[in-house]
């Protein structure tokens, strides 16, 4: 369990930093696979709204997932990366069905290290919380 | 702070609850006519077909488990990032409907300070397995 942690984990935080870092400087060269019409609308729209990729996302990858890579606030940044996995599937599931394996994998990451810190997050799921 | 968690439970709850079901019962005859970067943005999450769907149902799922109390720490969190980019869209793309943004960025964050004892696990700085 500890190896398959440590794995998931540099795994997760390489994609994420790699892609993140790749927004700013653009070093991959690979061309990108072509998109269905929804897809390059979905994207666009992001664009095209000047914050979401800039200083939300991109930063928020390349900077956070800094995170995991050296194992500090490893519990947290597993939730706050899992809205983007979640879509990053989903977005390569329904729109983009060459990228589903990169989808998924990133997916399962995230779902492995959320069980894997699960004792974490017990606090989290409090029925009826008190003030 | 008792009283200002209830407050801030309640309208976040009822704001999630009430435009996530408008999404998919069109009760609000009152649709803002968005232009330039901010149509583009929402026609393109629009174009993407799932995305809709997915924000609203966990706007509504969210919203009535902050409503009915049950689950409340985590659907705080939940929502944080759909409170974010509310604010976000209305403050950098759409600045007219900012107090939208500010009206569940306020709630949310003063949620998040209530139920702090509830993230402590989440926020270990050197976690093990």
């Amino acid at each position: 369990m500890k190896i398959a942690v440590l794995i998931a984990r540099i795994l997760l935080g390489l994609i994420f930093v790699v892609f993140g870092l790749n927004f700013f400087f653009h070093f991959i060269t690979m061309a990108q696979p072509p998109m269905s019409a929804p897809a390059t609308a979905f994207s666009g729209g992001l664009f095209g709204s000047g914050y979401f990729f800039s200083i939300y996302e991109s930063y928020r990858d390349s900077k956070w997932t800094f995170f995991l890579l050296i194992n500090r606030y490893t519990a947290l940044f597993v939730v706050v990366l899992f809205p983007i996995s979640l879509n990053v599937f989903l977005f390569h599931a329904i729109l983009v069905p060459s990228g589903i394996p990169l989808g998924t994998m990133v997916l399962l990451l995230n779902l492995f290290l959320a069980f894997a810190y699960r004792k974490y997050y017990s606090s989290l799921f409090t029925v009826t919380p008190t003030v | 702070m008792k009283i200002t968690v209830l407050i801030s439970r309640i309208l976040l709850g009822a704001i999630y609850l009430i435009f996530g079901l408008d999404y998919f019962l069109h009760f609000i005859p009152y649709q803002p006519l968005h232009t330039g970067a901010a149509q583009t943005f929402k026609s393109g999450l629009v174009a993407a077909g799932y995305f809709y769907p997915m924000l609203k149902l966990i706007q509504i799922v969210a919203g009535l488990s902050l409503l009915i109390n049950r689950y409340a720490p985590f659907a705080a969190v939940v929502v944080f990032p759909i409170s974010l980019n509310v604010l976000l869209f209305h403050t950098l793309l759409a600045p007219s409907g900012w107090l939208m943004g500010v009206t569940l960025i306020v709630p949310n964050l003063l949620l998040g300070w209530g139920y702090r004892k509830y993230y402590r696990g989440m926020f270990t700085a050197i976690p093990v397995i």
